[in-house]
């Protein structure tokens, strides 16, 4: 099979070696929580994760409350206000989704010149934790994702430390941990995109995420990657009906961003909203366009496993 | 799919016509006719231009920015979706290529490159053409052409390239918007005020809360916050010596000198802040400078920007600052107007044919913070791009650039024209460094010595493709021509940034001859971070500092101090000077300064001013010891006594006072300075000295100074109960003005005793507007006078004036002007009907007289000018009126006028700031840092409120203008009232003329001492009033629109022989410096100084007189007079309304002599006698 597959494989069998026979991390009928940074903006807009749990596992509901530039104090979200006020935000939207499950990625930004330093990290993530699980006992901690392409060695020091850090607050708050940092650092020199790295990221880790040992799921979630890739590393388009799942993927995600983020927050709940706050009725409006694609999504989705096991 | 839903909601639009419930569309009948034709026919251009349409829907809808190729196409942001998106609408906005392929001046060629967008805001095309930047909402896009169809190709089905991610998006007319390409292949783009942005980039976590510009260098990934503050800045523009300036959506300051770390206002996190050039402008968007060769004088190298309110392109000359580092800007007459209420110039530009290009948004609808997003008079289908091309031009076409070699294209560097080196130096630099180098080292060798233009250009381009060429770089650096070493300057900084060993020639060039070589210098040395670098830039200190220069660097001295501090405490000879090192330690705000600034005070060298700076270091972050320190100071005669007395607040307030310093303040209360009086009798209530009772209390009852008695009173109420004992005393004293200030100081202690003896008073017709407000500054004050007023009758003025003390406090006092209205019977205004409000919208609009209108406004009793200003005459409460007749409705203008706080325009809204001792302080925020909030009242005072001292804060949904203002006008003042603001900006007398007029005068008015104005005048002549103008009580007054000042409006004083004058004064422009000319006229705009006597005064001797109204009986054109400012900025004028035959006055100011105006060269002579 395709040269990524294998590269992944083997960066799994790396990533989950102590881990035998792990609980399943998603099952059928969660409602998925995305808590996190840049990670998860990206893969908004990709989809590649998503799509393969999707397939991967029946009913499954994803809304992304990703934020770039966030960080563990969720100081990307302060509006006018404090990074206080910016967590908030979060668990209003949290509560909004009412997940079973949530995952959260954060580390990345934190790492930067102009982030925060290891601890102030370890302690932000654990009081976020604290309130994530107030929310649901399931709550999963992902490791900041490599830095891709050459010359990025120092870089990816530095995420490795946060992602040990995050992988520690994990551990202490006994909830999983899901190394992405070195299930893809082996193999990111030949990504050169994030929507690749998340492709292998899928494919590698959906036994972890989905269902115990190797399983149809497993090879479903290869199908985003079929046909074979025409360089090494790079995907190729998916075949039809898995890229149009992608694509409605994509679609529930826009939706959705406008529910979570809309435009103009001043006068839509913020300090102009006595003026032009009548027009906020509208963000509830988009609660039913998102149903209705995940609806899309979930009947495409048994089309597909439908015709795989045929 | 899309298109037919896009159909679907348009048929839906006219549904939404028919007469609802909303007032907004009453004014739905004066959307004009959106023909092109039309607009076209309503354009007034200047004198020698012609305007011709160069594109218009339906191939370009909603145009919001636009910027060349190399290829001369022009690229064009475009979004229907603006103001938000709805939900079931599929965001699908576009960018498009526009192409004149003819050369006809008109584009025939569209091309959408890329679609499917969320109101993108921004677009920056590569030279070739084959990719964009784009500013797509929270991302930064970058999208290209990867097979060569012409349309953006997408890099991961699906995903656009995201290069920069996670802007903020609070408000769609301030998402990232205006790019721009610098000097050298690095790319700029700017947010607005309610942006919050936090941006993972691979080199860092950047932030910008706030408005500000970005800079990005693509080829490395670096971001970083270049400058910050405005409110709404879409205009950003380098000069072709890489000088940057920016205009602003709301700042209402012209154009702004920009350069990097400046702040401007509203920066957030600073209160130390620059201006632009203009204030008292119009809004403005976008902004071009017109350095072609095409364009003909005198409109080469004016800078254009457009004020969208009133649908005009306004122009403006910048030249350098005679004296300092950066430049002064003089507005000439408009490029372009219309009365068309659609015209909506955003953007301008000079064009690869050297005609000027205007996009027009085209939208009889403005903004959606005042207009409902939903609104049905929204446009969002049409938009045009206009061509302004001079009516005599000799024209010209840009060559072939992207199809050349690249010895060519280097030769097109040395191009007269400005356009065609800017595309030439990107396109080489996309072909990169390997390519171009070794051509580009012989094109440098070819150049002559002294074409330096030559090598900046090459250095620029060196600078893009990350060459160092240090022996070019240096001959720049050497150039005769302080722009070319002001702009090797900043390269130079940048190569040192990067590792090029190079800081002590950066140090050298921070004593360079010319202040802008300075202050490139100073900004590039902050930028490396290190305390060396913090010194090389203190330098400049031994040179002459103009504000740039002084801002740039006390910001080096605060952003490197946790750099050169502990470098001063190891050496205090690091700075090399005392001057330099205080000046440094002044502007650091860090406790650790303040030990050098004592050791510095110890060596004695300092002057009186220096030693004002280490006291103000000792108030802010001086220990006990330090602090008893200053108060030894006391007991020297020497020592500056108002700043030792503010230290030792300042200290105060920081709960550190000296002991036993109580009498040489208790002394200080006899001093002759009130000022002195003042501040000593609150350093007492400040310390508690309880002992001082009997004294503040005798201040109280015997100092003449109103402030002193202020304050005493006020440090009694701090004195516990003996205090309060004296105060209660005090405030049965039988002087009106003793009892007053007592009962104010009371109310905030006592207000429960303090209230009945107010109303006693207020009652019995005292006028108490200070005294309500006393009570009202706190919650329990509020509630006591309440009481107290229960059951009461107050005579109707003094309710009314009580009232008005409370305009701008917002809903926290509702309860106290119910109370007032109550006693003193005065009707709350009845809410009008939905039908009413239609009736008088209509009738505002039909039988509005907007001359009337604009005498209501200038009525005194309204206070409309008191807070805001019409072409910068006015107060700077409320938002600027000059053209908002442009963009506002007239349903809005009168909601705005009966309901203020329905809309609060953006940098208005109010803060409500609850301070620790119970007060409440309500205003428009200025600035606020970790250190303090810094707020504008309701009578345009700045209010610092220290964070420390702050409970709470917040934005308050309360406007700071009064609901009941417009209360007593009768409905057909009100529509006139109307009618003149829906005036304001459009055509015709009610816009703001674009040459210098005054409008913001002095004049002497105090009735209460009317008769000591006249004794002194009648003692000492008319002149006494430009020779002594501090003994004279001078009011501001504002002239009207047109710039005339109506006679009747001037207060009179009493000379000679029943004789009356108004005497007036006003400075001469601040950037005046050659001959100005001052020409006198009537309201209609005539030359007639019948009546004036002028006075033109230099500090000493005497003033020199002019008699303007003898010379006018015989010379018409006289009525000027040419003078040189050396000889005096302020003038001075008698005006006899006797004599004056004029029914206003009006007085233009200008560059040309006053020759060129008339017949006689000789209009008017100083005449030494001072007899009138």
């Amino acid at each position: 099979m395709p040269a990524l597959i294998a590269l992944a494989c083997s960066a799994l069998a790396c990533g989950f070696a102590d881990d035998a026979a792990p609980e399943p991390l998603l099952k059928p009928g969660d409602r998925v929580a995305l808590v996190g940074g840049s990670f998860w903006e990206g893969e908004r807009r990709g989809g590649e994760l998503e799509a393969a749990l999707t397939l991967a596992v029946p009913d499954v509901t994803f809304r992304h409350l990703g934020w770039a530039g966030d960080m563990a104090d969720q100081s990307a979200r302060r509006f006018f206000k404090t990074a206080e006020e910016g967590r908030e935000h979060l668990l209003e939207h949290v509560d909004l989704v009412d997940p079973t499950v949530i995952f959260v990625a954060y580390g990345s930004a934190e790492s930067l010149p102009g982030g925060m330093n290891v601890a102030d990290f370890k302690s932000h993530l654990a009081s976020l934790l604290v309130e994530l699980k107030k929310r649901t006992p399931r709550v999963v901690v992902l490791s900041p994702m490599p830095e891709l392409g050459p010359d990025r060695r120092e870089r990816n020091a530095d995420l490795a430390r946060y992602g040990e850090a995050a992988a520690r607050v994990a551990a202490e708050a006994d909830v999983p941990f899901v190394d992405v940092f070195w299930t893809l650092e082996p193999v990111a020199d030949t990504l050169t995109r994030p929507a690749d790295a998340r492709l292998a990221l899928a494919v590698a880790a959906t036994d972890r995420l989905a269902w115990a040992g190797k399983t149809p799921e497993a090879r479903r979630a290869g199908l985003l990657v079929t046909p074979p890739p025409a360089s090494a590393g790079n995907a190729a388009a998916p075949r039809e009906d898995v890229g149009r799942l992608l694509e409605l993927v994509r679609a529930k995600n826009d939706l959705f961003f406008q529910r979570h983020r809309p435009q103009n927050e001043t006068y839509l709940r913020g300090f102009r909203a006595h003026e032009q706050g009548n027009n906020a009725v509208e963000i509830e409006q988009f609660e039913p366009l998102v149903a209705a694609k995940d609806a899309e999504i979930r009947a495409l989705r048994d089309d597909i496993v439908k015709a795989e096991t045929e | 799919m899309t298109f037919a839903r896009r159909v679907g909601l348009f048929a839906l639009a006219p549904v939404l016509f028919v007469p609802a419930a909303a007032f907004a569309q009453r004014d739905l009948t004066d959307i004009p006719e959106p023909d092109p034709v039309a607009e076209q026919a309503a354009f007034a251009p200047a004198d020698g231009w012609e305007v011709t349409l160069f594109a218009a829907d339906p191939d370009i809808a909603k145009p919001i920015q636009t910027n060349w190729d190399a290829r001369g196409r022009l690229w064009v942001a475009t979004s229907r979706v603006y103001p938000q998106l709805e939900p079931g609408e599929v965001a699908n906005d576009q960018i498009v290529i526009l192409e004149d392929t003819d050369g006809d001046g008109a584009a025939d060629e569209t091309t959408v490159f890329a679609d499917g967008l969320l109101i993108p805001t921004g677009v920056l095309p590569d030279a070739d053409g084959r990719g964009a930047y784009v500013a797509n909402s929270t991302e930064l896009l970058y999208l290209t052409d990867v097979n060569g169809d012409g349309r953006a190709d997408r890099d991961v089905p699906g995903e656009w390239t995201v290069v920069l991610d996670g802007f903020g998006t609070e408000d769609t007319h301030h998402i990232l918007h205006t790019l721009r390409a610098g000097p050298a292949g690095e790319i700029y783009f700017n947010q607005s005020i309610y942006i919050h942005s936090q941006i993972e980039t691979p080199q860092g976590l950047e932030r910008l809360d706030g408005g500000g510009i970005w800079r990005y260098e693509p080829d490395v990934g670096k971001l970083e916050v270049w400058a910050r503050g405005f409110i709404n800045p879409w205009g950003h523009r380098f000069d072709e010596w890489g000088q940057e300036f920016a205009t602003d959506g709301a700042n209402g300051e012209g154009v702004t000198y920009v350069f990097p770390g400046a702040a401007f206002p509203t920066a957030v996190g600073t209160d130390d802040i620059l201006h632009g050039m203009s204030p008292g402008q119009p809004k403005h968007c976008g902004l071009a400078i017109l350095d072609d060769p095409a364009i003909p004088e005198p409109w080469r190298g004016r800078f254009v920007t457009s004020d969208f309110r009133g649908h005009r392109v306004n122009a403006f000359e910048v030249t350098d600052s005679p004296t300092g580092s950066g430049y002064v800007a003089r507005q000439t007459e408009d490029l372009l107007g219309s009365d068309h209420v659609a015209f909506r110039p955003i953007d301008a530009h000079v064009g690869p044919d050297g005609a000027v290009y205007v996009a027009d948004w085209y939208n009889p609808i403005i903004q959606h913070g005042e207009v409902d997003f939903r609104d049905p008079r929204r446009d969002k289908t049409h938009g045009r791009i206009w061509r302004l091309t001079p009516k005599r031009g000799t024209g010209t076409t840009a060559p072939d650039l992207v199809g050349m070699s690249t010895p060519e294209l280097l030769n097109e560097l040395a191009s007269p024209r400005r356009w065609v080196r800017d595309m030439a130096r990107r396109l080489l630099i996309a072909r990169g460094a390997d390519a171009v180098w070794p051509d580009l080292l012989a094109w440098v060798g070819d150049r002559p010595a002294n074409d330096g233009r030559a090598r900046l250009e090459a250095l620029w381009l060196a600078q893009g493709l990350r060459l160092d060429m240090p022996g070019l770089r240096e001959a720049a650096l050497a150039d005769d021509d302080y722009r070319i070493r002001a702009a090797a300057t900043r390269v130079l900084g940048f190569a040192v940034e990067r590792g090029d060993d190079e800081r002590t020639r950066l140090a050298a060039l921070a004593a360079d001859p010319h202040p802008r070589v300075r202050l490139e210098a100073v900004n590039m040395l902050r930028r490396l971070g290190a305390a060396e670098a913090a010194r090389d830039a203190f330098v400049a200190v031994d040179h002459p500092l103009d504000e740039n220069l002084s801002y740039a660097l006390r910001l080096t001295a605060r952003e490197l101090s946790d750099e050169w501090l502990p470098k001063v405490a190891e050496d205090p000879d690091f700075f090399g000077s005392p001057d330099r090192l205080l000046f440094a330690l002044s502007a650091a705000a860090d406790p650790a300064a303040l030990p050098p600034a004592l050791a510095l005070w110890d060596a004695g060298s300092l002057s009186d001013v220096q030693r004002g700076e280490v006291l103000t270091l000792i108030g802010r972050f001086g220990d006990a010891a330090a602090v008893e320190r200053a108060a030894k100071l006391l007991d020297d005669p020497a020592a500056p006594k108002p700043a030792t007395l503010a230290a030792l607040a300042a200290a105060a307030r920081r709960k550190i006072v000296p002991e036993n310093e109580g009498r040489l303040v208790r002394e200080l209360l006899a001093d002759n300075d009130p000022g002195v009086r003042a501040a000593a009798a609150e350093l007492l209530g400040l310390w508690k000295a309880t002992g001082a009772v009997a004294e503040l209390a005798e201040q109280v009852r015997t100092d003449d100074s109103p402030a002193a008695r202020a304050f005493a009173a006020r440090a009694l109420a701090e004195l516990g109960g003996a205090g309060k004992a004296a105060l209660t005393d005090l405030a049965r004293d039988g002087r009106p003005v003793v009892a007053a200030a007592a009962l104010a100081a009371l109310a905030r202690v006592d207000a429960a005793a303090a209230a009945p003896m107010a109303v006693g008073r207020l009652t019995a017709g005292e006028r108490g507007a200070e005294l309500v407000a006393a009570f009202a500054a706190t919650d329990a004050g509020a509630k006591a006078l309440v009481a107290a007023l229960k059951g009461k009758t107050l005579p109707e003025a003094v309710a009314a004036d009580a009232l008005r003390a409370l305009s701008g406090r917002g809903g926290r006092v509702a309860g106290l002007e119910a109370a007032l209205r109550s006693a003193g019977g005065i009707e709350p205004v009845k809410d009008l009907a939905p039908e009413q409000f239609a009736a008088l919208v209509e009738r505002a609009r039909t039988a509005g007289d907007p001359a009337r209108g604009e005498a209501v406004y200038r009525r005194e009793t309204l206070k409309c000018m008191d807070c805001h200003a019409i072409g910068g005459a006015g107060g700077l409460v409320g938002p600027d009126l000059t053209s908002i007749g442009g963009s506002a409705q007239l349903d809005y203008l009168l909601e705005s006028l009966l309901k203020p706080s329905a809309k609060i325009k953006e940098g208005y809204a109010t803060l409500t700031v609850l301070r620790e001792d119970g007060v409440v302080l309500n205003g428009v925020l200025v600035s606020q840092t970790d250190e303090a909030y810094t707020l504008r009242d309701a009578d345009g005072n700045t209010v610092v409120v220290p964070t420390a001292a702050v409970l709470d804060a917040e934005v308050s949904p309360v406007s700071l203008m009064p609901e009941d203002l417009v209360a007593p006008l009768r409905p057909d003042e009100l529509a006139d009232l109307v009618a003149f603001l829906g005036a304001l900006g459009k055509s015709g007398e009610y816009r703001v003329a674009p040459g210098r007029r005054v409008r913001t005068w002095q004049v002497v008015d105090h009735p209460e001492i009317w008769g000591d104005v006249s004794r002194s005048l009648r003692a000492n002549g008319l002149g006494d009033a430009a020779e002594r103008p501090e003994e004279y009580p001078w009011e501001t007054r504002y002239s009207k629109v047109s710039g005339a000042l109506p006679t009747a409006d001037l207060p009179l004083a009493n000379f000679f022989g029943g004789l009356k004058v108004a005497l007036l004064r006003f400075p001469l422009p601040e950037d005046t410096v050659g001959p100005i000319t001052l020409r006198v006229r009537n309201a209609a705009g005539a030359a007639d100084a019948s009546g004036v006597t002028l006075w033109q005064y230099s500090g000493e001797g005497a003033a020199i007189r002019y008699d303007l109204g003898r010379l006018a009986e015989e010379d018409v054109e006289g009525a000027a007079v040419t003078l040189d400012p050396a000889e005096g900025r302020w003038i001075t004028l008698a005006v006899n309304p006797a004599e004056r035959t004029a029914d206003a006055l009006r007085i233009d100011l200008d560059d040309a002599p006053a020759a060129a105006a008339g017949p006689s060269p000789a209009a008017a002579s100083p005449n030494p006698t001072d007899a009138p």
